[in-house]
């Protein structure tokens, strides 16, 4: 990894002056990238897959931090909140247990003390092909994603055609959060707008989500669940450390005797695929589960990306998703 | 064992205190004067000519000082003397991505950079080899035409040794097997670093991260044409090696080369991916294996084909290939044997030596075939190990002298230890499905007793050379002053030199201060590679201080009025295999190997007693102190005494005899316990019993570390390491995705170290660096099979491997 190309840096106290500030430079036509934690930015700095000549550091904006419980209903957590933050709040830890638990599995301690909640929502896609230094990426010619005309996992890619990039999705707070249909809170040049998370993610790879240049993620809010039945389970090869290679979570509740269940898988595709399912007078639970096992693997296209085979993460989708209902099932 | 004041009690390595408080100068900490940053420009291409290239603009850029590329150096090098395939910077063409083509110096690490992004380089590409097997096919252009070769081959070592056919005939099971091993890094902490100061005279003072001082000394001044008496090579604090640092570097020649050019101070540190790029760590290999097993004789033959990917240069790989073999010779009897390994080169980073050098893939082989005959004969693989190991005082098939072997009671106590017997039960599958328990041994050398640069040292014979010698001095205080060549790479080198000193001398591990690895201070070792230093440094310094003693006592009896004692001539040693436990020749340079020095007198709590001086009863009880003694020594002028260790004369005459050949072998057994999940293919190591025979642990504290990073190691290999090309680019170049297992997978660890006593080896001391890291792997595919009834021979044995071989024994309606 190299060294950093240099870049303006700018450390706004208030959200209006960071909208202001991102604004002026957007009229100026200067790249300028939002810094939180920094955890996922600065490898991509060194690496010169960006090279903004601004950056507006988000971290001593006081609004954007912290938990709040508003009228015993919402949970609103400050994009600024620190993954470990998330995992010791006794809010999060009491309402919303699944994500502190998805929160405590990333990464490594070291990194969760400074990576946030809305960086983790908005942590850059990445692929084996795309995640390299300079060197390294000559090799094989720049991607589409890192400024090139070709994919190096789908040859025969071509502009206009989506997904044009595929690299993944590797989020392990949104599966849990999509199926609490948490919403996001966006500041932008025109003020406040409100986007839920289940409708925020885009099917590629550099597009990502509908966040546009100069918006800042400010909160994430969660209505308070009566009873939170969601489970989490992450696929890597070490307990510490990697991105997922799998997520998935799995929603479950049942109204007078009507099985709802939600699935969100994250790691293996472009996005975080979100399918519900729910019994009725001709499907029952268990034929509900095949069938969101085989729906879900269905809607997932993992490729060659990382350590784990496709085929192999296809495979585990169906073994995750029933590991998740168990846990539910055992937690009544 | 018992008796010793310092040897065999736990002590924190010198300098832990420095390393954890963050005090500790690595090479990269070291502040020269005004340095230039010297950054390396890197091929992109796997196998192209360098049609063109041009630093010019780099040259003009704002800061830099110099640029250089190939034609700046007209040697190439190697750590073998028979493969020096290896230049500095490429010349005329590339051979890997990642190889570097040009390198700048300048005033700041920002400026170096960007001149980079200015030098102009012109392929043209020409077409990769990067597939081992086509590697052997002639295709009419090769990776190393100088070598007038029609293929890739690099090196074909084979022996056999016996009749294969015969020994076959006599089995009651034969088994084989096709085997597979990806290409694996070090994954030291440390990336590579250098540093090189220039003095008002020229002399360069080199500071570098490496294993071998002595080989980068000959080698810089082999590359730049210099002498060896201007270049002084200093290691500074190092921060692991495991064989990646064990090789002379391009980068190292490169920052001297710009030193020269520009009288400046120059300094370079590696990025993580740039230790990917430089490698040398174990080679991709496909192994064929077949053994012949006996249920009373043991293994009656084994034969072993294996095919090992070198990449783009030679490195250690000649001896690889040879170790690939050699290294199943132990630690059972062997009779009928025979191995042939091809080692290849292809447009890849190079590969060399990795801990446990050429013997762990097949290691993993050999165990598993061994446990596949041991099902199918229906005997205990415990037992039947028993029965064949190796014993002590013995000779191999190819000529390695076995001194002592602890691993019988080494393995006997894993089996209680571990509770073996009721967890295998009668045959395998005893334990629940998903629950198994595996067990596989090991050998490994301590030291190679042909050292690599055989310079012939007074007309001597090359297996005579001085491995290394151990200089000491003392003080007016008394405090001794260890100098000696041998490199403390992290593994506690100079702990146990100083305490085998101490031990000598009586005095506490505090008055003993170790001055290492400088080609200027200290006398020649080889440096820290095949499991040496302990054993060889060991003996030197333990012979150093053998001398420093008798000065002493001899001092010690003129103050007490006594006649100095007599030490006898030793008599020849009557068994081929005691050479060890003599009295110390004083008449000769050598010592001999871990030599008897009792003389009579006691040295402790800083007094020198007599009990019964030898040939001088009359002195029992007179005592005097140890500075009185040092004062009246010092009336000599300086006080100083050296040692030396050279390997006993040894082998046999055959091509090949000097490969794996060692003054002395340690032995391991692992009994490993796994749990594996049939629904996701994961395997949890629970808990390994490692009986390891290292011969008298001299610090056990350090033993205990080496063995469980051994095994953090073996556990890296067996489940998931792996270097990833595509197209001949290294797609897992960092520490985020090539994956080395976090401490949340390290299992329980019992360790056993064996009551053995090595009679050559320094307080009867052997290897513990190595060893103990390859009969792990195999441990813990034998358990799996215990635990869900597959074989695998493929390693990593990552989850997909496991879940797919699951599901198909289940399809075959097991």
């Amino acid at each position: 990894m190299a060294l950093m190309a240099g870049f303006r840096y700018y450390r706004p106290t208030a959200l209006d002056e960071a909208v202001g500030i991102a604004g002026k430079l957007a009229s100026d036509s200067e790249e300028f990238n939002f810094c939180s934690g920094g955890t996922d930015l600065v490898p991509l700095l060194k690496n010169r897959l960006i090279a903004p000549s601004s950056i507006i550091s988000l971290t001593a904006i006081k609004e954007l931090g912290g938990v709040a419980l508003r009228n015993e209903r919402t949970v609103s957590i400050g994009s600024q909140t620190t993954l470990d933050e998330l995992i010791g709040n006794n809010i999060v830890r009491k309402l919303l247990p699944s994500v502190s638990e998805a929160a405590s599995l990333v990464a490594t301690r070291q990194i969760r003390n400074r990576a946030t909640a809305g960086g983790n929502l908005l942590v850059n896609n990445r692929c084996i092909f795309f995640n390299q230094s300079e060197t390294n990426r000559k090799a094989h010619g720049e991607c589409f994603k890192s400024g090139g005309e070709a994919c190096h996992l789908i040859p025969n890619a071509v502009r206009g055609k989506a997904p044009l990039c595929r690299a993944r999705f590797v989020s392990d707070l949104a599966p849990v959060l999509m199926l609490m249909d948490a919403r996001l809170s966006v500041a932008g040049p025109s003020g406040y707008i409100h986007v839920p998370l289940a409708e925020f993610y885009i099917k590629d790879g550099i597009e990502r989500n509908r966040l546009e240049k100069g918006e800042i993620l400010t909160h994430v809010e969660v209505r308070v669940p009566r009873y939170e039945r969601i489970a989490y389970e992450k696929l890597r090869i070490r307990n510490a450390i990697d991105f997922p290679s799998l997520g998935v979570a799995v929603s479950l509740s049942d109204v007078h005797g009507i099985w709802s269940m939600g699935v969100a898988v994250s790691g293996a595709d472009t996005h975080p695929v979100l399918l519900n399912f729910s019994t009725n007078e001709s499907v029952g639970f268990d034929e509900m589960l095949l069938n969101a096992c085989h729906e879900v693997t269905k809607a997932v296209t993992p490729l060659k990306q990382e350590f784990f085979p496709p085929s192999y993460k296809k495979k585990m989708i169906a073994v995750f998703i029933n590991r998740c209902v168990k846990r539910l099932l055992e937690k009544q | 064992m018992s008796g010793y004041n310092v040897i065999g009690k736990p002590t924190p390595c010198l300098g832990s205190l420095d390393k954890v408080t963050g005090r500790a100068q690595y090479t990269d900490d070291i502040v020269l004067h005004n340095p230039l940053i010297v950054r390396i420009l890197r091929s992109t291409r796997a196998s192209a000519k360098i049609k063109e290239i041009d630093t010019t603009l780099a040259e003009r850029f704002p800061g830099v000082k110099a640029a250089i590329t190939g034609k700046d150096f007209k040697n190439t090098f190697g750590v073998l003397p028979i493969s020096k395939d290896e230049p500095a910077i490429a010349k005329d063409v590339v051979r890997y991505i990642g190889e570097p083509v040009a390198a700048v110096a300048a005033e700041n690490a920002k400026a170096a950079e960007e001149a980079m992004r200015l030098i102009y380089v012109k392929y043209t590409d020409i077409k990769p080899c990067l597939d081992s097997r086509q590697a052997l096919e002639k295709t009419g252009s090769t990776i190393h035409p100088e070598l007038k070769r029609d293929t890739n081959l690099h090196k074909s070592a084979h022996q056999q040794f016996g009749d294969m056919s015969e020994g076959f005939k006599n089995a009651s099971a034969v088994v084989e097997g096709s085997f597979e091993f990806k290409p694996l890094n070090h994954a030291f902490t440390e990336p590579h670093a250098t540093q090189v100061e220039i003095d008002g005279s020229g002399d360069l003072t080199v500071y570098s991260s490496t294993q071998v001082p002595h080989y980068l000394h000959i080698a810089l001044s082999e590359v730049l044409e210099f002498p060896l008496h201007r270049i002084r090579v200093v290691k500074p604090f190092l921060g692991g090696g495991f064989g990646g640092k064990s090789d002379p570097f391009g980068h190292e020649m490169i920052c001297a080369k710009l030193a020269l050019m520009t009288g400046r101070n120059t300094k370079l540190a590696l990025s993580r991916e740039e230790v990917f790029f430089t490698n040398h760590g174990r080679h991709p290999t496909e192994i064929k294996m077949k053994l012949g097993l006996h249920p009373e004789c043991g293994i009656t033959a084994l034969e072993t084909e294996a095919l090992i990917d070198g990449g783009a240069y030679g490195s250690f790989g000649v001896v690889t290939s040879y170790y690939n073999g050699v290294l199943l010779q132990g630690p059972y009897r062997v009779p009928n044997f025979s191995f042939k390994c091809d080692r290849v080169y292809t447009n890849k980073p190079m590969c060399g030596a990795m801990r446990g050098h050429g013997g762990v893939n097949p290691r993993f082989a050999s165990e598993v075939l061994l446990d596949m005959a041991c099902v199918k004969a229906g005997i205990d693989p415990c037992e039947a190990r028993l029965k064949f190991l190796l014993q002590e005082n013995t000779i191999t098939a190819n000529e390695f002298r076995i001194t002592s072997c602890g691993l019988s009671e080494g393995l006997k106590t894993a089996m209680e230890r571990s509770g073996w017997r009721e967890k295998y039960g009668e045959k395998h599958g005893k334990l629940p499905y998903g629950k198994g328990i595996g067990v596989a041994c090991g050998f490994f050398i301590s030291g190679s007793a042909l050292p690599i640069l055989w310079n012939n040292q007074g007309g001597k014979d090359k297996s005579e050379a001085t491995q290394s010698t151990v200089r000491l001095t003392i003080d007016f205080d008394g405090g001794v002053t260890v100098y000696t060549g041998a490199s403390d790479i992290g593994q506690g080198s100079d702990t146990v030199i100083a305490m085998m000193v101490a031990e000598v001398l009586g005095i506490p591990l505090s008055m003993i201060k170790i001055i290492a690895a400088d080609t200027r201070l200290c006398p020649v070792d080889f440096g820290s590679y095949s499991s040496r230093v302990t054993f060889m440094a060991g003996n030197a310094a333990r012979n150093a201080a053998i001398r420093m003693r008798k000065a002493l006592t001899e001092a010690a009896c003129k103050l007490m009025g006594l006649p100095p004692p007599v030490y006898k001539r030793p008599e020849e040693p009557v068994n081929f295999f005691r050479q060890g436990g003599r009295k110390p020749d004083f008449s000769s340079v050598y010592l001999g190997p871990n030599p008897d020095y009792s003389d009579g007198f006691i040295f402790k709590d800083m007094k020198i007693g007599c009990v019964s001086a030898s040939g001088s009863a009359s002195g029992s009880g007179k005592s005097i102190s140890y500075m009185e003694a040092v004062s009246k020594a010092l009336e000599g002028g300086a006080l100083q005494a050296s040692g030396i260790y050279v390997s006993p004369k040894m082998g046999g005459k055959f091509k090949g005899a000097g490969a794996g050949l060692s003054p002395s072998y340690s032995f391991t057994a692992f009994i490993t316990e796994v749990s594996v999940d049939p629904d996701t293919g994961f395997v949890k190591v629970d808990k390994v019993t490692c009986a390891h025979d290292c011969g008298t642990p001299i610090n056990p504290l350090a033993v205990e570390g080496q063995i469980e990073g051994s095994i953090h190691m073996g556990l890296g290999q067996a489940l998931m390491e792996s270097m990833n090309y595509v197209d001949g680019a290294i797609q897992n170049p960092s520490f985020l995705e090539y994956k080395i297992p976090s401490p949340f997978e390290q299992p329980k660890i019992d360790i056993i170290c064996p009551r053995s006593d090595e009679s050559e080896g320094p307080f009867g001391a052997k290897e513990v660096g190595e060893g103990a890291l390859a009969p792990l792997v195999p441990s813990v595919a034998n358990a799996i099979y215990d635990a869900v009834g597959i074989r695998l021979m493929s390693v990593p044995m990552t989850p997909d491997k496991v879940l797919e071989a699951i599901s198909k024994v289940r399809e075959g309606g097991r």
